[in-house]
């Protein structure tokens, strides 16, 4: 009993990032949108182009912790257009946050962004992205993100 | 983390060097995915680039169970069918909290609010409260999916979301990505099981 929830990976996606959008504090924290630009994501069933124009609206708490809050399109090889929604967090200790705010480069596993992911795919070959739950595991660059997108797998 | 560090965080003016190492460490990712379905590539004019290929990441996430919710329910009720599907709602009707030192009930009052999709999916959304035997609070809204195909046992996985007072010795339940495995209880009637690990 309670053998740990398992996972499979989907792909991985590169995406530029651009200078946020900042809104300030506000009722919920500092707000900032961080533009999403061009980007690429590929895995075993899976590949294709991000759509660019999308944003994840971020929101830093007051405990530190950034809220994680991003939907967009994305265009696979074979021209279908599914829309992700992403809602997750990132943190870690003052120190780390700090080297990745200088922009150098720090292994993700000093820090912790993770997210839950959802897809909606159009009826066909990819609609099987409807009826799983997703989570992701990303990595903070300058100016780009490294997301690696895994299912999580349900019971054999 | 200060909202200070966050913004230059993002800020793209970086320093050339720094971006060409970026982008190199990315190139030196090596795979077969991408040349893989390389006929696809070829019909389709999209901007792919051609030397970058990836291959399933060095690190799979894990998780961890923590502790698991037995929440008893009383008889649904339907809203009836919807534009998007079926919508119905299972009353909560208490329960308990379980786990390696975490001993809580659940409170009567909550509810769980489902939409039957028209392919075949549910999605659930519970919103109710757990106390702890410290007589703390928690709110908790437990979202996910149950899918069923023949021959298969259900995928029935949600992302349970936890607010905690900050002050407490709950806090961590605010500083995670949380995971369930839910199923009807397999001993108790009118109870569901919920597991809930935190994603590593």
């Amino acid at each position: 009993m309670a053998t740990p929830i398992e996972f499979e990976w989907l792909m991985t996606a590169h995406v530029q990032v651009r200078r946020p959008i900042q809104i300030g504090n506000a009722q919920y924290g500092y707000r900032q949108a961080v533009p999403i630009g061009d980007g690429y994501f590929a895995g075993p069933s899976l590949r294709g182009t991000v759509i660019p124009g999308s944003a994840d609206w971020q929101l830093i708490q007051r405990n530190g912790i950034a809220d994680l809050d991003v939907t967009g399109a994305m265009l696979t090889d074979d021209g279908v257009t599914i829309r992700v929604s992403s809602k997750g967090m990132r943190h870690g200790p003052p120190a780390v946050i700090e080297r990745l705010a200088r922009g150098e480069v720090v292994h993700p596993n000093e820090y912790y962004m993770r997210a839950v992911a959802r897809f909606e795919a159009p009826e066909g070959s990819y609609d099987w992205l409807n009826k799983a739950l997703f989570v992701s595991w990303g990595e903070r660059y300058e100016d780009k993100v490294v997301i690696h997108y895994y299912k999580v797998l349900g019971d054999e | 983390m200060s909202k200070e560090n966050e913004i230059t965080n993002t800020d793209s003016t970086a320093k050339p060097q720094r971006r060409m190492l970026l982008q190199a460490s990315t190139m030196t990712l090596a795979g077969a995915i991408f040349s893989m379905k390389k006929a696809s590539a070829a019909e389709s004019a999209l901007p792919l680039p051609k030397n970058i290929v990836l291959q399933p990441p060095q690190h799979n996430p894990s998780s961890e169970y923590l502790f698991a919710i037995t929440a008893t329910i009383s008889a649904p009720f339907e809203v009836g069918p919807s534009s998007q599907g079926i919508v119905r709602a299972i009353p909560i009707t208490g329960g308990t909290v379980e786990g390696k030192g975490i001993i809580g009930r659940v409170v009567p009052g909550g509810a769980d609010w489902q939409l039957s999709r028209t392919d075949g999916v549910t999605e659930l959304e519970a919103t109710y409260a757990i106390q702890m035997d410290d007589d703390t609070y928690i709110k908790v809204i437990n979202r996910g999916i149950v899918y069923r195909e023949e021959d298969k046992p259900a995928y029935f996985r949600t992302n349970v979301h936890f607010d905690a007072p900050s002050a407490s010795q709950w806090n961590w339940m605010n500083e995670a990505i949380f995971l369930c495995k839910a199923q009807g209880h397999p001993t108790l009637e009118n109870a569901v099981l919920i597991e809930v690990y935190r994603l590593i």
